[in-house]
């Protein structure tokens, strides 16, 4: 049987100053929001400023310029009993200090506005140039500072930076933009990028998967052997390779 | 004379909501639906707002009537910036008629010289309210407003209005009513610290014996249905066939 549609979602927007701050939104929202929270997604300010110069459907809800934002959803099944958790919640991390402002969504078209934004970032970063495209996993402490690094390592007139993801399962899309494709930018995030993720523990693909574009990088996150057993489980199911051709294993170390 | 303003919103379903028709027909299911504002409402309190940060207004009051959820409505309206709010608290059916009695009596008690109402309810449609109370009061009304200034002198204001025919613009003195439409403004988001503040501002409770009203409803609703569902198309395999078809239906 299909699960229900959730009675009760409720959709707030944060911002935070510092990225420590957004870590404890985090917590807080984990521990008293527990079995309602339903997104927890994040994006740097970067990321709405460049939304907000090239989409004029994107409304900045809060009117105060914040260093980072997070959506936070929650799905019940009991208005009430949702919307004390969530107000409770709120009243917290803002007497806390641990948010500089926010809002919460009156009704379905505010929820949708708060939504707009997050899910509108990578087409204003389309219209914007040339993309790059990562999209990785780091232990919390290195989920923004990767981002960071980045944009150390680009001047701003050569690249934009931006950081957006699901930051409640340490999930990262790294995303730069150049005017036009230029090998001197990529040189500039690869390896770095992948090498950064093997170091810290993380991982050179989240969810979008290793497909074609992947493949080399596949050794910065799975050992040799790990991808020697990935082929000899491929050869011995596909002799003749003619399923998923050309994705995912490398044919050579 | 500064403005004190009285607005009304009114607890609906969300307008984003697929409604259903409750099974014994006698009206649209709304236990388990999502409620909000009406957005007309909203639009209504936002005004109120602008024109209170413009320094023009003394107080801005919500006022909301029926049963205790009506809270969470005026808890809305003072997040958004009204100053403090008055729950009626009846638990019968409430139509415009009885609205505008209630709309009527409150502004005599408080004082108001401004009574800004959305343009209708979006559950009934009726887009009645504010007329109506405009009659009972004697106060000039400027319906459909897209644009609204207080003149210099604070007596009067003109109202840009959408009409059929397109825009009309209209002078009322003051006191007066204002129906709000879509596009007059577009509502603020309603900040956190607001949000909290306005878990703390006061919200009065009236009946509407109290305020000397009769609420009887005067109009009866028979039945509520579905409109009925589109039959389904006729194809036919010749220009001929399909000329046949349309004189039979009438429409050549």
């Amino acid at each position: 049987a299909c699960p229900y549609k959730p009675q009760s979602v409720n959709v707030a927007l944060v911002g935070c100053d510092t990225y420590e701050e957004t870590q404890k939104v985090l917590l807080s929202a984990k521990k008293d929001l527990g079995e309602i929270l339903s997104a927890f997604e994040f994006f740097d300010t970067e990321a709405l400023e460049l939304l907000l110069s090239k989409d004029k459907n994107a409304v900045d809800p809060l009117g105060t310029k914040c260093r980072f934002y997070l959506l936070i959803e929650t799905s019940g099944s009991d208005s009430s009993h949702d919307k004390e958790k969530v107000n409770n919640f709120l009243e917290k991390i803002l007497s806390a200090g641990h948010i500089k402002d926010g809002t919460i969504a009156q009704d379905e078209s505010q929820a949708s506005s708060i939504w707009y934004l997050r899910e509108h970032i990578t087409e204003a970063l389309k219209k914007t140039g040339y993309n790059y495209k990562y999209d990785i996993t780091l232990p919390s402490p290195n989920f923004y500072d990767i981002v960071e690094q980045i944009r150390k390592r680009l001047s701003p007139d050569l690249a934009k930076v931006v950081g957006y993801g699901h930051m409640a399962d340490g999930n990262m899309h790294l995303n730069i933009v150049s005017p036009t494709k230029s090998d001197q930018v990529l040189s500039q995030i690869e390896p770095f990028v992948y090498e950064y993720c093997a170091t810290n523990k993380g991982s050179i693909s989240a969810e979008h998967g290793i497909g074609l574009f992947k493949i080399e990088a596949l050794k910065y996150s799975k050992p040799s052997a790990m991808i020697q057993v990935m082929r000899t489980l491929k050869q011995t199911l596909d002799p003749n390779g003619i399923l998923n051709p050309y994705k995912v294993i490398p044919t050579h170390d | 004379m500064s403005l004190r303003i009285l607005v009304p919103v009114k607890r609906v379903i969300d307008y984003a909501v697929k409604i259903r028709i409750k099974s014994d027909r006698s009206g649209v299911e709304t236990a388990n639906v999502k409620m909000s504002m009406n957005p007309f409402d909203e639009i209504a309190v936002e005004e109120a707002v602008r024109l209170k940060e413009k320094g023009l207004v003394a107080e801005i009051i919500a006022v909301s009537m029926g049963n205790q959820q009506c809270q969470e409505t005026l808890r809305s309206a003072m997040a958004l910036g009204a100053d403090r709010s008055i729950h009626v608290e009846t638990d019968k059916e409430l139509q415009p008629l009885a609205v505008a009695k209630i709309l009527q009596s409150l502004a005599k008690t408080e004082n108001t010289n401004l009574l800004v109402l959305g343009k209708q309810a979006i559950d009934d449609d009726c887009n009645q309210t504010g007329q109506i109370v405009a009659g009972l009061l004697g106060w000039p009304q400027g319906t459909f407003a897209s644009k609204i200034e207080l003149s210099d002198d604070k007596k009067s204001l003109t109202v840009k209005r959408e009409v059929d025919v397109g825009l009309e613009t209209l002078r009322l003195m003051l006191p007066s009513v204002i129906t709000c439409d879509l596009r007059l403004n577009e509502p603020r988001f309603a900040k956190l610290s607001e949000i909290m503040k306005a878990r703390k501002k006061p919200i009065v409770k009236k009946t509407p014996e109290e305020l000397g009203v009769d609420v009887e409803p005067r109009i009866k609703i028979l039945k509520v249905e579905e409109p009925p569902t589109r039959p389904p198309g006729v194809k036919v395999d010749s220009v001929h066939a399909l000329f046949d078809k349309l004189v039979e239906h009438g429409f050549v």
